[in-house]
């Protein structure tokens, strides 16, 4: 039987009404499949006995795409649901994590069926709270996403930022009626260097956590495209390592007014995860290995910026189109 | 349920010796078996409805039964409410040779007998019928809140959770510990 095999509790109830911790183990997992992506999330938080059982048996459900943007001081995290199959869920939901005023403290709103909710969260960095969300979901999801986007912003050249309203939510529509916006939102003036460096960290951080969310799965996490925007190339290869993809595109953040060498993606196609690679797409990162490493994928867009001539003639003839731009730097 | 595991087992091994497997099947057209629930009411069901379970099928074509075996040995499933039984044999003559829609409206709206239905369905193995339960009890808790799921499935707290827990093992305490009494009795 479901629980029972572990919460003695099921002894009291031997007499009365079934309930749904009576369901045997298959059946209980039968109904978990058919319950959908917010259902599950909700089911976890009413018990620690269905808890453990939704992160022991990992429910199948309809998510189809993940798009995680980590600005400065901001995380907006975009879910896209099948719609197909699941017209109650379908659609997106949107949630954006914000930083606080006060240290430790972070602003959170969801958006889902064009409905906003906002609320406050006084214990943990906006980060960690994006984790506390969102971990169980990317260690438990079972089924091949079609999308997965974990993308950090570039480096910014201004000086203020505006800070979410600590107070009671303000609604949209009153917010549009308000001509004096400041009332609701305070900007704060921190140098652009100094709001970089602790982007950066932010970022380092994040991907850090990502990598080893991902790592500790015992199935590795499997979509059909990848689509990342990182500020080192090691960013890449430790998400890369625990995620199983047809298509990747790689992306640089920009980190201006740094001097750092430049960073090379030379051991991609060594990847195991990219062994059945159908697209891949650089971008930023620089390239310096034989193009005979990439014959494999059949639509490749990479940047070089020197090209030997062995090179060239494996190109032409294996008909690659070869795009010459301006700045000399050729690009595949 | 252990009451009608000993009457399907009673009443299986009594006739593949003396009938020969499934030997009406061919010759009778249609062939009627009897069930009774916990209220001992006979319900008669024909083979072709009874296909969709898997357990009583897997029973009936190995006994071979002819009408009057039949008649006098009706299946007893004593763990299933007679209301519920009544429900699943007119779903199986509902669907008796049909394909089965892909949803199916017309099941029980209360949770506990739905539960029931689930549980009763899941014993007698009727794929079906129990992917529609399913489907239906997960309806039950889409767009919910987590306190909603709580009251809707009557799902403990953690709390209430960790104190029938306590007492549980409390009394599997004093049991164990009646229990070594008693064998230290018996060994005096």
């Amino acid at each position: 039987m479901f629980l029972s095999k572990w919460t003695p509790w099921n002894f009291f109830s031997k007499n009365e009404k079934p309930a749904i911790m009576d369901m045997p183990y298959l059946v209980m997992t039968q109904i978990l499949d058919n319950v959908g992506f917010l259902a599950i999330q909700n089911l976890r938080k009413t018990c620690k006995s269905f808890r453990n059982f939704i992160d022991d048996v990992k429910p199948n459900n309809e998510l189809k795409k993940i798009d995680i943007f980590l600005e400065h001081h901001r995380l907006t995290v975009k879910i896209t649901f099948d719609n197909d199959n699941n017209l109650e869920n379908g659609g997106e939901v949107t949630v954006m994590y914000k930083e606080g005023k006060e240290q430790n403290c972070c602003l959170i709103s969801k958006t889902y069926k064009s409905s906003v909710v906002e609320f406050n969260k006084t214990d943990g960095h906006f980060v960690d709270v994006f984790f506390h969300d969102f971990e169980p979901i990317l260690m438990n999801q079972r089924s091949k996403l079609t999308d997965m986007g974990i993308k950090i912003a570039s480096f910014s050249y201004q000086d203020i930022y505006s800070l979410s309203p600590q107070s009671k939510f303000q609604s949209i529509f009153s917010r549009c009626l308000c001509s004096r916006f400041q009332k609701f939102e305070s900007v704060l003036t921190i140098p652009a260097e100094k709001r970089n460096s602790q982007h950066r960290k932010v970022a380092n951080d994040m991907m850090n956590r990502f990598g080893q969310i991902l790592g500790s799965r015992t199935v590795p996490f499997e979509t059909k495209n990848l689509d990342l925007k990182v500020f080192k190339q090691s960013q890449i290869f430790g998400i890369l390592r625990s995620i199983k993809t047809n298509s990747l595109v790689g992306n640089q953040a920009f980190q201006f007014f740094e001097e750092e060498d430049t960073q090379t993606l030379d051991a991609i196609p060594k990847c195991e995860t990219l062994k059945n690679m159908e697209y891949l797409r650089i971008g930023g990162f620089g390239m310096t290995n034989s193009i005979t490493d990439f014959m494999d994928i059949p639509e490749l867009c990479i940047k070089r910026e020197n090209i030997s001539r062995n090179d060239i003639t494996i190109v032409k003839q294996s008909r690659f189109v070869i795009i010459t731009k301006k700045t000399n730097y050729p690009t595949i | 349920m252990s009451s009608t595991e000993q009457g399907t087992s009673s009443a299986a091994p009594a006739e593949p010796t003396t009938a020969p497997e499934s030997a009406a099947a061919p010759e009778v057209p249609e062939s009627f078996y009897y069930v009774h629930g916990k209220d001992k009411v006979v319900h008669k069901v024909s083979a072709g409805a009874l296909q969709h379970s898997a357990l009583i099928h897997g029973m009936i074509s190995n006994l071979g039964y002819t009408e009057e075996q039949a008649k006098a040995n009706p299946f007893p499933f004593e763990n299933i409410d007679g209301d519920i039984l009544q429900m699943v044999v007119d779903w199986c003559n509902q669907h008796k040779g049909k394909p089965t829609p892909p949803e199916d409206t017309n099941l029980p709206k209360q949770k506990e007998k739905l539960f029931d239905l689930v549980l009763a369905v899941n014993y007698l193995e009727i794929k079906e019928l129990l992917t529609y339960c399913c489907k239906q009890v997960a309806m039950m808790v889409k767009g919910k809140s987590p306190e909603e799921i709580r009251e809707i499935w009557m799902i403990p707290t953690d709390a209430e959770d960790e104190a029938a827990e306590k007492e549980a093992k409390k009394r599997a305490g004093k049991e164990a510990a009646g229990e070594t009494a008693a064998a230290a009795g018996d060994a005096k």
